[in-house]
């Protein structure tokens, strides 16, 4: 499951740096939230780095 | 019950709230009547059929980043998610949610307006199922 950081405080249930999946918009157009910049995909190798 | 004002609506289109943006909203919950007339029958006979439900909104145009043009463009063409509600106070059986999943996003206007006017869009979300939530 492909995880996202919240870069924008206009989105519903979320705030500025939250880090989200998929199944937090179910319904929800997530190609266009990412494209308008609301969210940015977290790849999964550079989540773990940065869990390290 | 208290007559209500609208001044306070909540707009939320692809889970992105844009209720600062608009000014006009409309919901629209119908469910096609489908006819059942039979031989015998002395007037029009109707049953319920599918949900034939629309949500149009207008927004306030704004073309910086991650505002309104950023947030709406991608949408044209796809399926998504409005929640209406006629207050942003908290969802309650005095202020119900209107959710219209899976409704088509056809067009947009980028720009359109006269000389001196606001730059408005208008959208008109066409399809999908309409729930209403009181908590």
């Amino acid at each position: 499951m492909t995880n996202y950081k919240v870069l924008t405080n206009m989105l519903a249930d979320c705030k500025e740096g939250d880090l989200v999946s998929e199944k937090d918009f179910a319904g929800a157009n997530i190609d266009a939230l990412v494209e308008a910049g609301h969210l940015s995909i977290i790849h999964k190798a550079i989540k773990e780095e940065t869990d390290k | 019950m208290a007559k209500i004002v609208l001044t306070n609506a909540s707009i939320t289109i692809n889970a992105v709230d844009l209720s600062t943006y608009a000014n006009s909203v409309t919901v629209t919950y119908e469910v096609d009547s489908v006819e059942t007339t039979g031989f015998q029958d002395t007037g029009h006979t109707f049953s319920g059929g599918l949900q034939n439900v629309s949500c149009e909104i207008a927004l306030m145009q704004d073309f910086a980043a991650t505002k309104v043009e950023a947030t709406v463009y991608p949408l044209v063409g796809t399926q998504t998610t409005v929640v209406i509600k006629a207050s942003s106070a908290a969802t309650s059986a005095t202020n119900p949610s209107y959710t219209l999943a899976s409704t088509f996003l056809a067009s947009h206007t980028p720009v359109a307006g006269s000389v001196g006017e606001l730059s408005m869009t208008t959208l008109s979300f066409t399809g999908g199922t309409l729930t209403k939530a009181v908590a």
